[in-house]
């Protein structure tokens, strides 16, 4: 096994890991699908993601 | 390393009222007092043996196994055997080594080993030993190191995830883990977090720990920090114009001219091949500049670097000047440096343009034949354009000096054998369109460089009578905006 975490050597220094938001309360029990314009035919499509 | 990052998550065990030690098979001291652990435990003290590498040896003692190093690091262990005293959770003494005495009034206990000798020195801990102790403090204790995190899986090549980020110059860089991170940070006594500068050109902060981690990435001992550090500053002074230096379309880059003690501490060449591969000091500090420029400042290929061409010399050029002759007086004394101090200097430059004569004889034949090479920097109709760096090497150096030439003289007589008349310089002269502005026509004589645009450093093996010109930037054309700097490498 290799070394596992490294340091960034630019002058970067906001987390790699930012904290998600909450999703708006407007998007409660709605299905949310996420569109990839740049997404090739034969990738697969992500599926629909479920707010809770 | 794998096992050391297992346990990080390990909760460390609550520090319990009692006695423990820190011992090891190698160590003949922790040995020799086996009895004296015994009759500790036999006395009915609450003593807990930790043991750094082979804990079968101390069978009977109910041996902790602490070849992980994790409780020896918590407890800062230095040197086995060391006794620590523990009441309400905290330490009230510690023993370290054997002096009966201190035992007995540590432990309370009479008499301990009494037949052996009243004093005997104890051995370093593992947890100190060389290369051992960062990957402790990366394992089990807060490295203090700013720098975001890069998660790379196991099965992963770091290697190769550097090239995906894009922190290489083309050639395999050493993976930046904390651990040698903190290595290379122990090269100085600089704080991680002070800023050095602004690197261009994106004008990047830079600090202390970006500089290690480019050094890490490049290759660089941590004894090479300082001379880093000062390369770095003096790229990032303003009359150096490393922005322009980087942005250009020209050859050039920074190459970088170490004098003084350090050079020699460091193990840097200045004899055979000393503008060539094959010194790790030499290779890598010049690397772990422009990788600094790169990564920090932003200066890559293709983007802000807009080289037409490039060269070799841009991947590293770093060497340092040899001062074994007490009489030639060293690049960095002769630009305002103290005698006996280590300093940088910073040239920008091109390659390497060849010079051979192994035919001359004289200083003075020497001379013209230098001038005669000399002139074609740059442009051979072009004068007060670029400076130079003569790399003479030991032979022809020698004809100089069984003259009893000296730094002063060989560069007044190389000024004025390079001095040309401007009529066969002006733009058109001889059919070329090169050449300085037809307005300097009746100007006499013109000298190829201004007085300080011409720099002597002597390096190379002791045989073969072949120097090196390095030519410099076409910003030094503008002489008050862009010049070599020099500067003092404080340790």
């Amino acid at each position: 096994m290799y070394e596992s975490v490294l340091r960034d050597p630019t002058p970067e220094l906001a987390s790699l890991l930012r904290p998600r938001k909450a999703p708006p309360v407007s998007l409660e029990g709605k299905t949310v699908a996420l569109m990839d314009i740049a997404a090739t035919r034969n990738r697969p499509i992500p599926a629909p993601h479920r707010c809770r | 390393m794998s096992d050391i990052s297992e346990s990080k998550h390990l909760a460390h065990e609550a520090m319990e009222d009692g006695y423990v030690l820190f011992v090891k098979e190698a160590c003949e001291t922790c040995a020799m007092l086996r009895p004296v652990y015994q009759q500790l435990l036999s006395a009915g003290l609450k003593l807990k043996v930790f043991v750094q590498d082979d804990p079968a040896f101390y069978e009977g003692l109910a041996p902790v196994d602490d070849t992980r190093l994790e409780s020896s690091f918590r407890h800062d262990v230095e040197t086995v055997p060391t006794l620590i005293k523990i009441e309400g959770g905290r330490e009230v003494g510690r023993e370290f080594g054997w002096q009966r005495d201190a035992w007995q009034a540590l432990t309370g206990q009479a008499d301990l080993g009494a037949s052996l000798p009243a004093w005997q020195p104890g051995c370093g801990s593992k947890s100190r030993e060389p290369g051992v102790y960062e990957h402790l403090v990366e394992a089990f204790g807060d490295t203090g190191l700013q720098a975001r995190r890069i998660e790379v899986d196991h099965w992963d090549d770091p290697v190769e995830r550097c090239y995906d980020r894009g922190w290489s110059d083309g050639l395999p860089v050493v993976p930046p883990t904390d651990a040698r991170i903190l290595r290379m940070l122990s090269g100085t006594s600089r704080r991680p977090d002070e800023i050095v500068g602004l690197v261009p050109p994106n004008l990047a902060p830079c600090s202390v720990e970006k500089v290690a981690i480019n050094a890490v990435l490049a290759g660089c001992k941590p004894e090479y920090m300082p001379v880093l550090l000062a390369a770095l500053e003096t790229a990032l002074e303003p009359v150096f114009t490393m922005h322009g230096l980087l942005c250009t379309t020209c050859f050039s880059g920074p190459i970088v001219v170490v004098n003084g003690p350090i050079a020699r501490r460091i193990g840097m060449n200045w004899g055979i091949n000393a503008l060539g591969q094959g010194n790790r000091a030499n290779a890598t500090i010049g690397r772990a500049l422009q990788l600094i420029i790169r990564n920090v400042g932003g200066g890559i290929p293709g983007e802000l670097d807009r080289s037409t061409l490039g060269g070799p010399g841009k991947y590293t050029f770093c060497f340092a000047e040899d001062e074994t002759d007490p009489s030639w007086e060293p690049l960095s004394v002769a630009r305002g440096i103290a005698p006996g101090k280590s300093a940088v200097t910073l040239f920008q430059g091109d390659g390497i343009q060849g010079f051979i004569d192994q035919r001359s004889r004289t200083p003075e034949e020497l001379t013209r034949s230098f001038a005669s090479a000399l002139v074609a920097v740059g442009h051979p109709k072009l004068a007060q354009f670029t400076n130079a760096m003569l790399v003479l090497s030991a032979e022809h150096y020698e004809i100089y000096r069984n003259a009893g030439w000296d730094r002063q003289r060989i560069t007044a007589e190389l000024h004025a054998a390079c001095v040309r008349p401007a009529e066969d310089l002006v733009q058109g002269a001889h059919g070329i369109g090169e050449g300085i502005h037809p307005s300097r026509k009746d100007e006499g004589g013109v000298p190829k460089f201004w007085d300080d645009g011409l720099l002597i450093v002597r390096a190379g093996g002791q045989a073969g009578l072949f120097s090196a010109i390095l030519c410099g930037w076409t910003g030094g054309r503008f002489r008050d905006e862009s010049q070599p700097v020099t500067r003092e490498i404080k340790e």
